[in-house]
């Protein structure tokens, strides 16, 4: 077990080093001289060398990527060329807001989908799960930011029980913070809970169709009892699964859920940097949610291992 | 991902009902309401989708406005008819991308060596840790929105899924005993890949493009509402619903017609996706 996960935190660090590349690649290469991004296409070209000299854009790429890669184990993002700001305080002060709205949104999605995707795969070839089938083929559909202008509708505009609006630090007042934070969180975890519920529902069916089950049915076992037991385990493993993998939907999505909620998170970071040119902002802000990604997914992989031991000797 | 599928009629002798044809039916009703409304606003829309008429802003829908007009007095009808053209373009030049490129990737990583095959499925891995999306902004902050810079970069997010499931899915094909008979007769690598592998795919192939395309729909939708897809006046269903939100008390249906019009048609390409897989039984394209 141990060599499992020596080899993914290899793995892990490697796939790291390759996506730093790859951003830095595409944010200050593919361009060709960020300079002239950061100041626009008629800028003054003293200004232009100024810039270039200030923030040694004059250096080789090769250079300029070592010394860039180098700050971020340290928690150094570099300095914004636009405005002169360092990235990583920025990063830090809006990474709690996203963490909370994916963990909620998460949870949301999980309420969701377990209890849905069990009664479904119960409820096989009756019209509940015929019903469930629907509306969880119709939560995919539903993109995040149209989910989110329906809930605002719904419970800001015509019920008036929640801001449409705006956020309040979770520090100053937890009430207040919970309170806009409903409706990002249904948000994203509804749509969300719609791809488990199916995962849920075939995971549980898999299961249901196993020998083992019908031995435990012919000894005696109820309906109910076989669900708990046998099912829900193995659910259970394949929501992590789905989770992992999902997770840079997920991720994407507060982007858009931001947006629609302004939320000041990563996301609203990310777009802010997006608009201003900003691309030392943005390369920060994508290595984060990459990272996670590749965090996450790298985690929930040795989780499994650990959950079901049959997949540890696979490979 | 992994097919989840029960392998045999779980509890009572219940025989698997087969949803296939009514979902495929479903979708393809949707899919071809569609393009017949892409196709048909090439040639005919109530008004020009551009045309602003402030004198006529945001009448209700009904008379000459079936859908209402905007803040500018455009037909929304007519935007709406007009932004599926950029709905479809989008998906249909993601899927081609990714397909172009994807494709042949997963069926000579599937016959590649071993450590070379490895090296394409993690390379896959890290593609796929850069959701389509953040592909796309990360390209937007650089070139700026177009609706090029979104459908080259949803493709490209795309592209692993491709080269997976082509590599999955070419595997036994090439274990079989007729691609060995066909080598075994002197066809060299391409010309297996050509004519023994890819026909034998196929079907595991399409249901992904059609997965695919209702992903590419959502990433350009996501894109425009952010202002980072398709640029004004060109209408676009994500771009609509952005402008109208700020109407949302004075106006709420102006953001309802362009959502509804991205749920269905994402909804139409997942259910034909779904059809597909069942009917087909291609059991190793993606579940959800």
């Amino acid at each position: 077990m141990i060599g499992h996960a020596l080899r993914a935190a290899g793995w892990l660090a490697a796939s790291l080093a390759l996506a730093s590349v790859a951003v830095f690649a595409c944010l200050q290469l593919l361009p060709g001289d960020p300079a002239r991004v950061a100041l626009g296409l008629n800028a003054d070209p003293a200004a232009l060398a100024e810039l270039r000299s200030r923030y040694g854009l004059d250096r080789p790429a090769a250079v300029r990527y070592l010394d860039w890669a180098a700050g971020l184990p340290r928690g150094d993002f570099g300095t914004s060329h636009v405005t002169g700001l360092e990235v990583a305080p920025q990063i830090a002060e809006r990474a709690g807001v996203t963490f909370w709205l994916v963990l909620g949104a998460l949870v949301v999605a999980v309420a969701v989908a377990l209890p849905a995707g069990t009664a479904a795969a119960a409820a096989r070839g009756r019209p509940l799960a015929g019903a469930v089938a629907v509306l969880s083929q119709l939560g995919v559909a539903v993109p995040a930011f149209l989910l989110g202008t329906l809930l605002t509708y719904a419970l800001a505009v015509r019920a008036g029980w929640l801001p449409a609006t705006g956020y309040t630090a979770l520090g100053a007042d937890p009430g207040e913070w919970a309170r806009r934070m409903v409706m990002p969180w249904l948000s994203l975890g509804l749509v969300q809970g719609a791809v488990l519920t199916r995962f849920t529902r075939s995971a549980f069916l898999r299961v249901l169709g196993e020998d083992y089950v019908r031995t435990a049915r012919a000894k005696g076992v109820g309906r109910a009892g076989v669900l708990l037991r046998h099912g829900l385990p193995n659910a259970g493993v394949a929501l992590l699964t789905v989770i992992g993998l999902q997770i840079g939907t997920l991720l994407a999505g507060t982007v858009v859920v931001e947006r629609v909620f302004v939320v000041p998170g990563l996301g609203d970071l990310l777009l802010r940097g997006v608009s201003d040119r900003d691309l030392v902002l943005v390369q920060g802000v994508v290595v984060v949610m990459v990272a996670v990604v590749l965090a996450v997914s790298a985690l929930s992989d040795l989780l499994y291992k650990v959950i079901d031991p049959r997949l540890r000797s696979a490979r | 991902m992994r097919p989840v599928r029960p392998r045999r009629a779980p509890r009572r002798a219940v025989p698997p009902r087969r949803t296939g044809a009514a979902s495929l039916a479903a979708g393809g009703v949707l899919v071809g309401a569609v393009v017949a409304t892409a196709l048909l606003s090439l040639v005919w829309t109530p008004h020009p989708p551009e045309a602003v008429d402030t004198g006529a802003a945001l009448l209700p829908p009904g008379g000459e406005h079936p859908l209402g007009t905007d803040r500018f007095g455009r037909d929304v009808l007519s935007r709406i008819m007009a932004g599926a053209r950029v709905t479809l373009q989008a998906g249909v030049s993601a899927v081609v991308i990714a397909a172009a490129v994807g494709v042949p990737l997963g069926i000579a990583a599937a016959m590649a060596p071993t450590w070379l095959s490895r090296l394409v499925l993690r390379a896959n891995d890290l593609v796929l840790a850069f959701p389509a999306l953040l592909l796309c902004i990360m390209l937007s902050a650089v070139y700026g929105g177009s609706t090029l810079t979104a459908m080259a970069a949803i493709g490209v997010a795309t592209v692993p899924l491709f080269a997976r499931l082509a590599r999955a899915a070419a595997l036994p094909v090439l274990a079989s005993e007729y691609t060995a008979a066909a080598r075994a007769a002197g066809r060299g690598r391409v010309a297996v890949a050509v004519r023994h592998v890819l026909p034998n795919i196929a079907d595991v192939l399409i249901v992904q493009a059609s997965v695919a395309f209702a992903i590419a729909i959502l990433a350009e939708a996501a894109l425009s509402y952010l202002g980072l897809g398709t640029q004004p006046p060109t209408p676009s269903w994500g771009r609509m619903l952005q402008e109208a939100q700020g109407l949302l008390s004075s106006a709420p249906l102006l953001s309802l017609w362009p959502g509804l019009a991205v749920a269905v048609a994402v909804l139409g390409f997942n259910l034909v996706g779904d059809g597909l897989r069942d009917l087909l039984d291609a059991g190793g394209a993606r579940e959800g």
